[in-house]
């Protein structure tokens, strides 16, 4: 392996990018893009359920609550009138999504055994499980108001909590797409990398470089340095840019690291299959669209499903979240780190081994 | 401009379509993208608090919750596999049935009911999947409510997020088969000198452009109707919503006109809609998230196509509710018309100029080499 | 044979069912321009593929400066030149900066204006390919194969698409280099060049060497030798052809030449076109 005919082709590369200079005034804009997107998302996640209440001299009914649960979970707003209630809950005003009206005399006529009637005023759009537990709601808050007990001995729901008590804390939408944004990046770099080997595959530059002393090997290590800086420095500059860059900075270089390399076998892959710009796209796609599944899996709250956590860029995705929200350190992500790398291997791997051939048919 | 000629370059794009890449993703990826979405990601769209239930002992709570649509509820078959489940943030919340658990509940026993809770899971959620089941047992026991609860509902029914996402699926279709066909059959025609053997014949520009935008039109409508069609249909006025989407199909190959005549290569090409493509795809973000501002959509040119055919196809709307939208989106279209017209020209020059000696001075090759 | 800077013994090489070269045997010696005539397709680049490395042959041997190739491909390919028949220079980069870029990867320091000088780029050496015109390119693409001083050159349609005077150019450029040493395979189906520029030719058809040998010989061997005589007659033109081979040629042209009317005289003798025409049954661009 010769370094100086790697270094030459790494230059070579390089100044072929930087040429285009709408290629890196683009480039710089995405970036710019992507971080101005990230800033305008909402860093704090709204978990408290507001309920709207008319309850005429019966203010801190709903002190007495029908569950002992977490202070961030619910808040009452008080209503002077039904029709005030009501106008709050349709126009959807402080996020209240529901209202109780309870009538004059609720709590003596609960007393009293007489049944007395409730309106919940809903919105339409208000969420299945509202719809479905409203209802129980209000009925709890009256078997509170007469003192019937519940069949069941209920613990508080801070007792019972499994793992990190994450109310008042949870992950907001930046902490949510800061991994979707980082693959993004990488992920546009696949096809510049792409793009590139097509371009030297159809102008046949390759054949010129492979009659000198410069081995294939060297024509596909010098790619693949070209492919992951690219790739690397846009992702480490993003995530500067997002202000992810502090706690585990190291083990978050990593996986980026990883990520570039992972990326650019695809682009490897890519640039081997497509003919023209066309085809790359196409193949391009093809490959990408699957790896961001986790990274779009991570917007919505709740596990993954099995074969999401398989994907090859799920350890890429977990670990930047980890890191940048939790703060975890090495050992804790390591696990997935070394399966990202496994598929960095076998995808690194099929790309060169594709590229080799199809630079050897030329 | 030459109707003939527009079709017979129509007509030879369309037959190498099979052969062409871009033909076979246009046609794939609505398809890719609505078993994603539908499928892949049914789950993961999934909002509703989670329930998970260890019924140890053939408790009729469990029957009763999974009727419940608010919550969605999962059976896990002993104790340690729903503490895995909570502790995977799986479910928000878990109960464990212990056997006999119905029996001591109505004899009075006032057994510990086993609530574990998520750390990951909304406070909201919490309180509602706590309450829902303590009115499940109420349930159990027979205990009967000391008030009636009257729920009435104000105002419209929200919509799933699969109905929301229906936008972004008819974008991507649409921008694909139309900006891309277009303006990608454009640049490969440069590249290849194609372009200039074209119109050194009685093609002109015009000529060329009308029938890429042509093909793009087609692409686009087929992909998007199509789209449409795996995502729930065409509402009550289908021949208004295939005008939208002829409408989207158009703008987005006219786009793609303009951005194939400018760009000299496929990477400026592919680097410009890696960049710009944000402007005309960002309104899908609001379909998405509804609480996000509704006035910025309409800063786009694609909002005037995407909202009739949301409304028309996902709310049920009517040709009169949208037809303002598609006014604008037609006027838009009327307008792109003429800097398609000026890309005409351009694309001229350019693929003369690239015939023509580029040096000011006359050829080297006229000249005596020097040995 | 032991001397040739280029030997192939029993070269074959097939895409697939086609047989593209059939068992092609010939040396080229330092110094000498060996020419490959053929029409398109008849296996000319396949052979110089073989040779520079790109493919494996199927059958043979190819013996480079005395290494074996592909064994030493590496060292070969440092002490050889190509000049590919598509234009495959980076057209985003400067002419300069291309011939940089390969003389980093040879290894070697080279002058590079000096180099640009030789093929009149030298003002255009900062401007960028994508500016050339065709016959810059084809200009750019001998410097960029002699930019390691190599011993030997393979040329593969060196002038194609050029004008004259910039084909003169380059054959001179080619015959320089022949004269500094360097053994040069040239491929072409411009049978003046190859006429002009080759120590001998092959014929190459179907894949097989059908002739080798000088140009001289060739004609000497195939060719006809004929004059052409015209004389004015009755205010019309006449021409009368005279084979130079036959037994009485040389009464037939006293004959001629004595009678009156005389306007011109012309010697004519076949060429290679017309001998590759003879042994191939068809053209070179057939």
């Amino acid at each position: 392996m010769n370094l100086r005919i790697v270094g030459a082709i790494i230059k070579k590369d390089l100044r072929l990018f930087s040429r285009d200079l709408f290629y890196v005034l683009m480039t710089a804009f995405g970036l710019v893009v992507y971080v101005a997107m990230f800033w305008v998302l909402p860093s704090s996640v709204d978990e408290t359920l507001r309920l709207g209440v008319h309850a005429e001299g019966m203010g801190d009914l709903l002190d007495l609550g029908p569950v002992d649960g977490p202070k961030e979970g619910l808040a009452v707003v008080a209503f002077d009138s039904q029709a005030a209630l009501r106008d709050a809950v349709e126009a959807g005003t402080d996020g209240i999504a529901a209202g109780l009206d309870l009538p004059q005399g609720f709590i003596e006529d609960i007393r009293a055994g007489d049944q007395p009637k409730i309106t919940v005023f809903l919105r339409g759009d208000a969420p299945a499980e509202l719809r479905d537990t409203i209802g129980g709601f209000v009925r709890e808050l009256a078997y509170a108001v007469a003192s019937v007990a519940p069949p069941v001995d209920m613990p508080s729901l801070t007792d019972v909590v499994v793992g990190i008590d994450r109310a008042g804390d949870q992950l907001s939408l930046q902490d949510r797409f800061r991994p979707l944004f980082a693959f993004l990046v990488l992920m546009i770099e696949t096809f510049a990398l792409a793009g590139l080997i097509a371009t030297e595959i159809s102008g046949r530059t390759v054949v010129a470089v492979l009659v000198t002393p410069a081995t294939t090997a060297e024509f596909l290590l010098a790619k693949v340095v070209v492919g992951t800086g690219l790739a690397f420095s846009q992702a480490v500059l993003l995530l500067g840019l997002i202000g992810a860059l502090g706690t585990g900075t190291l083990t978050l270089l990593l996986a980026l690291l990883l990520g570039s390399l992972l990326v650019t076998g695809v682009g490897l892959l890519a640039g081997s299959t497509g003919r023209d710009f066309l085809g790359i796209v196409f193949w391009t796609m093809l490959f990408i669209i699957p790896l961001t599944v986790p990274a779009i899996a991570g917007l919505f709250p709740g596990a993954a499903a099995a074969w999401v956590v398989a994907m090859p860029t799920y350890g890429l995705v977990a670990t930047i979240t980890a890191v940048t929200v939790d703060g975890a350190p090495f050992r804790a992500v390591a696990g997935d780190l070394g399966v990202v790398a496994i598929w960095c291997v076998l995808v690194l791997a099929a790309g060169l081994l594709v590229l080799r051939r199809k630079v050897a048919t030329l | 401009m030459s109707p003939t000629i527009v079709r017979t370059l129509l007509v030879k794009d369309l037959r190498l379509g099979p052969r062409s890449p871009l033909v076979l993703w246009s046609l794939i990826l609505p398809l890719v993208l609505t078993v994603m979405v539908r499928g892949v990601f049914g789950s993961l769209f999934d909002t509703q608090p989670r329930l998970g239930i260890a019924d140890l002992g053939s408790s009729t709570l469990t029957a009763q919750a999974q009727l419940l649509d608010g919550l969605d509820v999962s059976l896990h078959r002993d104790e340690t596999a729903l503490r895995a489940a909570v502790a995977d943030n799986a479910v928000d919340a878990g109960i464990i049935l212990s056997p006999g658990f119905d029996d001591a509940v109505r004899s009075g026993e006032r057994p510990t009911l086993e609530f574990l809770v998520a750390g990951e899971s909304l406070a909201s959620n919490r309180i509602l999947v706590a309450v829902a089941t303590l009115d499940l047992v109420r349930g159990v026991a027979g205990q009967e409510p000391p008030a009636v609860v009257e729920v009435v509902t104000l105002g419209e029914a929200g919509l799933s997020i699969d109905a929301r996402m229906v936008p972004l699926l008819v974008i991507m279709a649409v921008s694909i088969g139309g900006v891309m066909a277009a303006a990608a059959g454009l640049v490969q025609e440069k590249e290849r000198g194609t372009i200039t053997a074209l119109l050194v014949t009685p093609v002109s520009a015009i000529d060329v452009l009308v029938a890429k935008g042509l093909l793009g039109v087609i692409l686009a409508t087929l992909t998007g109707l199509v789209t449409l069609a795996l995502n729930g249909g065409f509402g009550g006025s289908p021949v208004m919503l295939v005008l939208a989407v002829l409408v989207g199909a158009l703008m987005m190959a006219e786009v793609g006109l303009l951005l194939g005549s400018w760009a000299r290569n496929q990477n400026t090409l592919f680097t410009a809609w890696k960049g710009g493509a944000i402007f005309l795809l960002f309104p899908v973000f609001f379909y998405l998230w509804p609480g996000l501002p509704q006035w910025i959509p309409g800063l786009s040119p694609t909002y005037y196509f995407l909202q009739p055919i949301f409304e028309l196809a996902v709310e049920g709307g009517t040709a009169g509710g949208v037809w303002l939208e598609l006014a604008v989106a037609i006027a838009i279209c009327a307008a792109l018309l003429l800097p398609v017209r000026l890309a005409a020209r351009y694309l001229e020059q350019q693929s003369f100029r690239a015939q023509r000696p580029p040096s000011a001075v006359a050829d080297d090759d006229l000249h005596p080499t020097p040995a | 044979m032991d001397q040739a800077s280029i030997q192939a013994v029993g070269l074959s090489y097939a895409y697939g069912d086609t047989l593209a070269v059939d068992d092609i045997s010939f040396g080229v010696a330092a110094g000498e321009v060996l020419g490959f005539l053929g029409p398109n397709g008849a296996g000319k680049s396949t052979t110089i593929r073989m040779l520079t490395g790109q493919l494996s042959p199927h059958r043979g041997s190819i013996r480079i400066l005395g290494m074996d190739m592909p064994g030493d491909r590496t060292a070969i390919q440092g002490r050889i030149g190509v000049c590919f028949e598509e234009k495959n220079l980076y057209l985003e980069m400067t002419a300069h900066e291309n011939l940089a870029f390969f003389a980093t990867l040879f290894g070697v320091t080279v002058d590079v204006d000096a180099l640009l000088e030789r093929v009149g780029l030298r003002e255009r050496g900062r401007d960028r390919v994508s500016s050339f015109s065709k016959g810059m390119r084809q200009r750019l693409m001998i410097t960029r194969a002699l930019i390691n001083t190599p011993d030997v050159l393979f040329l593969d349609e060196p002038t194609d698409g050029l004008d004259p005077v910039s084909a003169r150019g380059i054959r001179d450029l080619i015959r320089a280099e022949a004269d500094r040493g360097a053994a040069v395979l040239l491929t072409t189906h411009d049978m003046h060049e190859a006429d002009e520029l080759s120590d001998r030719v092959a014929f190459i058809d179907d894949g097989r060497v059908i002739a080798l040998d000088a140009p001289e010989e060739l004609k000497l061997a195939h060719g006809q030798r004929s004059m052409r005589v015209r004389r004015r007659v009755g205010g019309l033109v006449e021409e009368e052809v005279i084979e130079l081979d036959g037994a009485s040629a040389a009464d037939q042209v006293r004959a001629a030449v004595a009678k009156e009317g005389l306007l011109t005289v012309h010697t004519e003798e076949a060429t290679l076109e017309d001998i590759f025409v003879q042994l191939a049954g068809r053209g070179l661009s057939g």
